[in-house]
């Protein structure tokens, strides 16, 4: 089983470990994320991607990328929170057919997030931290908890 | 101790350094201030900007005072559970790009029972110096999401 978190580098991935069950072995995810001092300390496989930031161009290549490097590995599942990578590594995943999983962001209490709208159509399972986020995005959001 | 706390976040939150400030000449109980990316510099009591860990602070600390970030607050009321006062970073402050921060303290508001500071007005010496409800948070919904990662992750439950 090999899985994918695809993650900013700030407190998005701190959030995505934390979200995952804690009796799965860590240290064998492999993340796509940008570098940082800390993300070039992580234990993991790790592949580093430039800011993607808001503008529209850097996606493509950066989504050409994530498709080779997802079938090179041979991905069961695909986990991401958004934010920077997380939309161009969903679209590649969906469109190999791999598993992927949509965690909004705890920070979503009341507000909706653009990765949540635009990830939305390439989630299989697309979860909403808050009870009352659920109806902002579609019918398959769903809630099953949060971390706060 | 009372450990103040702004996080990393890279725009100024000078609405509770200040307040803090003038606030720390009524109270006799030292201050310590994590001022993060807010250049106004604190007078009455010691400050630094940040920390590669505040865990030490907060644990010594009898009351946290802090933006409502989602770390600062998990660490506080599910690890430590202590005495927590939470001031959302607002939007129409420049306190941060959205009102994400408002919108969770309602959450913890109404959920945990969280003391929540909308209006730096009703941040007063008085508080500070009486606030020492505990409102722990449980991991209840954090288990509940991790036991349905963990089967949708390993293909055994898809839809619940």
């Amino acid at each position: 089983m090999k899985i994918v978190l695809a993650s900013s580098a700030g407190g998005h991935l701190t959030e995505l470990f934390e979200l995952l069950p804690q009796d799965l072995n860590k240290d064998k995810f492999v993340i796509f994320t940008e570098k940082n001092d800390r993300t070039s300390k992580l234990k993991n496989k790790t592949y580093f991607f430039k800011p993607l930031l808001y503008n529209p161009f850097p996606y493509f290549p950066a989504l050409l990328r994530c498709i080779k490097i997802l079938r090179k590995e041979n991905v069961n599942v695909l986990v991401t929170n958004g934010a920077e990578i997380g939309l161009p590594a969903i679209i590649a995943a969906k469109f190999l057919g791999i598993k992927t999983i949509y965690i909004d962001i705890s920070a979503a209490a009341t507000i909706r997030t653009l990765a949540g709208k635009f990830s939305y159509p390439f989630s299989d399972i697309f979860l909403v931290q808050y009870p009352e986020m659920a109806r902002h995005y579609g019918k398959r959001a769903k809630y099953v908890g949060g971390i706060v | 101790m009372i450990f103040v706390s702004v996080g990393t976040h890279n725009q100024e939150f000078e609405r509770l350094i200040r307040k803090i400030d003038n606030l720390a000449k009524e109270i006799n109980e030292e201050i310590i201030i994590q001022r993060g990316h807010t250049k106004y510099i604190p007078k009455n009591c010691k400050s630094f900007k940040f920390d590669s860990d505040l865990k030490p602070y907060m644990k010594k600390a009898r009351l946290i005072i802090a933006h409502a970030g989602i770390g600062t607050t998990i660490e506080v009321l599910r690890k430590l559970k202590k005495p927590l006062i939470l001031i959302p970073r607002q939007h129409k402050y420049g306190e941060h790009i959205n009102d994400h921060q408002v919108g969770m303290a309602r959450h913890f508001e109404k959920k945990w029972g969280v003391k929540i500071i909308y209006n730096i007005k009703d941040l007063t010496s008085e508080l500070i110096k009486r606030y020492d409800r505990i409102t722990p948070m449980n991991d209840k919904k954090l288990i509940m999401i991790r036991n349905y990662l963990k089967g949708a992750i390993l293909g055994e439950e898809d839809e619940r």
